[in-house]
């Protein structure tokens, strides 16, 4: 397979267009402008956030964006928690500011912004540290960005101090302007298209852009112009939808009659189902016989744990339905405010130009990005 | 006493010496599409189905240009870690002034043994285009160190298939030659070995062992006496 055949060189992309690494596509962000708004002001204010959001929704991507936003005069320090051997050892984050010089004569810097990716991975010694440096001014702010709510490990007076933020799946409308972000008004991928991959995705942008990795390169080998409707009902459905599809057939199961009960023992078994004692059932016992005998004991066992696991079924089908239900409402009432023009501008609007440029800079020459990607530590 | 090899001719025992590579081409495809858009990718696969060789095959295709890194995951003590791997990649002066490389690929054997610490270094080191590409070779998916996001980070799992009867008639050709062996008894061998390259290979060697000591015409009931015999 030679280098020419990759799909994307077809279509005149160098790389692939479609990459899930946060650390290419940073310089824009869509979705949740409220959010970045109140973290970057809360930032500059000298406070103390944590971001929580789930897997592929964003986080580290909106932590670039804040590098890019507040990076150029050295006081951002960023630090992906899961590298870790140990402790979080905030000195030599401070020290390596000044290289080589300021672990020779432990300079400090004031005023630092320190970005916490992975935060889960801390331990109560390091918001200790962390709170020690902060009460001295070294910090000025500390954002802490994880899956899982963590604030109940840090001690007392931070968990006073920090303000939660929460990021949200995004809408479907930035689903379609990310990807044009990435591939451009591109006629392969159409808009209502887009919005489908992404439901089939779960709501999370890294499986959608996985899906739509996936779609493109099987149509420009195909020769196809465009992805179909067709094609994206082949996706592998997420655990949503396989949760949707597995409480179907459940339900139809627990209409049916489970056991076949022979007749004469139907009197019995509607005293099983409602519950009342059983009195006539050591009277009738004499008169069965032996191989009739074995099926009343199955009918007894096996009636009461069916029904039992059924109502266990229904709840959990209940509950999964219910939060599919609540995801879509969601998804709906994120549209509507993302349609409004100030939050959301497009970029093919003219009027709206300037906004545009100014929410979304522009990305740094290529020379510039490699200098920065390749520093240890991300200093800007 | 002579090895079994020296009396037929050969200089030095057929079945562990390196050969070409057979088979699995749609699996090949996919893994090498993967490394050049810079995807994670998970094989699976039994032992003997042939995952070192796959991955060897890679390095064949893309070596020489200091980007691949190859790892065998039982071999990687608690100290060495996926940090340090990288970092000893580059030259003295690079290293010195802490600067890491940069679109590295990264082959993992055995993922069995990856620690969730090493995971998680990896899940970092490929979110900041550290690392272009990584490659999990194990027997199962997804592995007990391993984080659900770096789960959803993995783009695909390739299974492999066993060989084609052809392509496995081709591995043996091509280590012993048209000398020995029919076509047919290479199949039946083939089969009996539950179509697992690994076994295929030792059975072979068990059959021309037997031919080496003195049998001229091995058939397919005396391949399966001697197989049954060796269970």
């Amino acid at each position: 397979m030679s280098e020419t055949e990759l799909w994307y060189k077809k279509m005149g992309f160098a790389e692939n267009p479609f990459s899930i690494k946060p650390a290419i596509y940073s310089d824009s962000v869509y979705g949740y402008p409220n959010v970045i708004a109140e973290v970057a002001k809360s930032i500059a204010a000298g406070k103390v956030v944590f971001v929580r959001g789930n897997y592929g929704n964003g986080k580290s991507t909106m932590l670039k964006h804040l590098l890019k936003k507040f990076g150029g005069q050295g006081k951002l320090a960023y630090f992906s928690c899961n590298r870790l051997e140990d402790r979080l050892d905030v000195k030599r984050i401070l020290n390596g500011r000044y290289g080589f010089f300021g672990k020779v004569f432990d300079l400090k810097p004031k005023n630092m912004i320190l970005l916490l990716d992975e935060a889960q991975h801390l331990a109560k010694e390091d918001f200790n540290a962390i709170m020690h440096y902060f009460d001295s001014g070294n910090l000025k702010s500390v954002v802490f960005v994880a899956k899982e709510p963590i604030t109940e490990s840090m001690p007392e007076r931070l968990q006073r101090a920090v303000s939660v933020h929460n990021l949200d799946a995004v809408s479907s409308s930035d689903a379609v302007a990310i990807v044009r972000k990435r591939i451009g008004h591109l006629g392969i991928l159409s808009d209502d298209i887009i919005k489908d991959v992404f439901k089939k995705s779960g709501f999370n942008v890294r499986v959608m852009l996985k899906n739509c990795e996936m779609l493109c390169r099987y149509a420009i080998n195909k020769g196809l112009n465009s992805v179909n409707s067709d094609l994206v009902e082949l996706l592998p459905s997420s655990n949503e939808e396989k949760q949707k599809e597995q409480a179907k057939p459940r339900e139809e199961i627990r209409q049916q009659p489970v056991v076949s009960v022979p007749r004469h023992f139907e009197p019995l078994v509607r005293a099983i189902k409602k519950q009342e004692p059983v009195q006539d059932y050591s009277s009738k016992r004499d008169t069965v016989e032996p191989h009739v005998e074995k099926e009343i004991e199955e009918s007894f066992e096996a009636k009461p744990v069916e029904s039992l696991k059924n109502v266990e079924v229904s709840r959990l089908a209940e509950s999964s339905k219910e939060d599919i239900r609540k995801e879509l409402l969601k998804e709906e009432q994120a549209e509507i405010e993302m349609d409004e023009p100030i939050i959301m501008p497009d970029p093919k609007d003219p009027l709206s130009e300037g906004l545009f440029d100014e929410e979304t800079k522009p990305g740094l020459p290529d020379d510039e990005e490699k200098k920065s990607s390749s520093a240890e530590e991300l200093y800007y | 006493m002579s090895e079994w090899y020296t009396k037929i001719g050969f200089d030095g025992d057929p079945f562990t010496k390196e050969s070409g590579f057979e088979g699995h081409d749609a699996l090949v495809e996919e893994v090498f599409y993967a490394i050049q858009s810079g995807n994670m990718v998970s094989i699976v696969g039994d032992s003997g189905s042939g995952k070192t060789k796959i991955l060897q095959e890679i390095i064949k295709r893309f070596g020489g240009k200091k980007k691949i890194i190859y790892v065998n995951c039982k071999h990687m003590q608690k100290l060495v870690n996926v940090e340090t791997l990288l970092q000893n990649r580059q030259g003295f002066f690079k290293r010195i002034m802490g600067k890491k490389p940069s679109k590295m690929i990264l082959l993992l054997d055995e993922v069995e043994s990856l620690t969730s610490k090493n995971c998680e270094r990896i899940k970092y080191y490929f979110d900041q285009n550290y690392l272009q590409s990584v490659i999990f070779t194990g027997k199962s998916f997804p592995v007990e160190g391993m984080s659900p996001s770096l789960v959803q980070r993995i783009s695909k799992v390739l299974k492999i298939d066993p060989l084609s009867d052809y392509e496995a008639v081709r591995i043996i050709r091509d280590k012993i030659g048209d000398k020995y062996l029919t076509d047919r008894v290479i199949k039946t061998i083939y089969s009996k070995s539950g179509r697992n390259t690994g076994r295929l290979l030792q059975n072979c060697k068990t059959v021309m062992t037997e031919i080496a000591h003195g049998k001229k015409d091995i058939t397919d009931e005396e391949v399966e006496k001697l197989l049954s015999f060796e269970k």
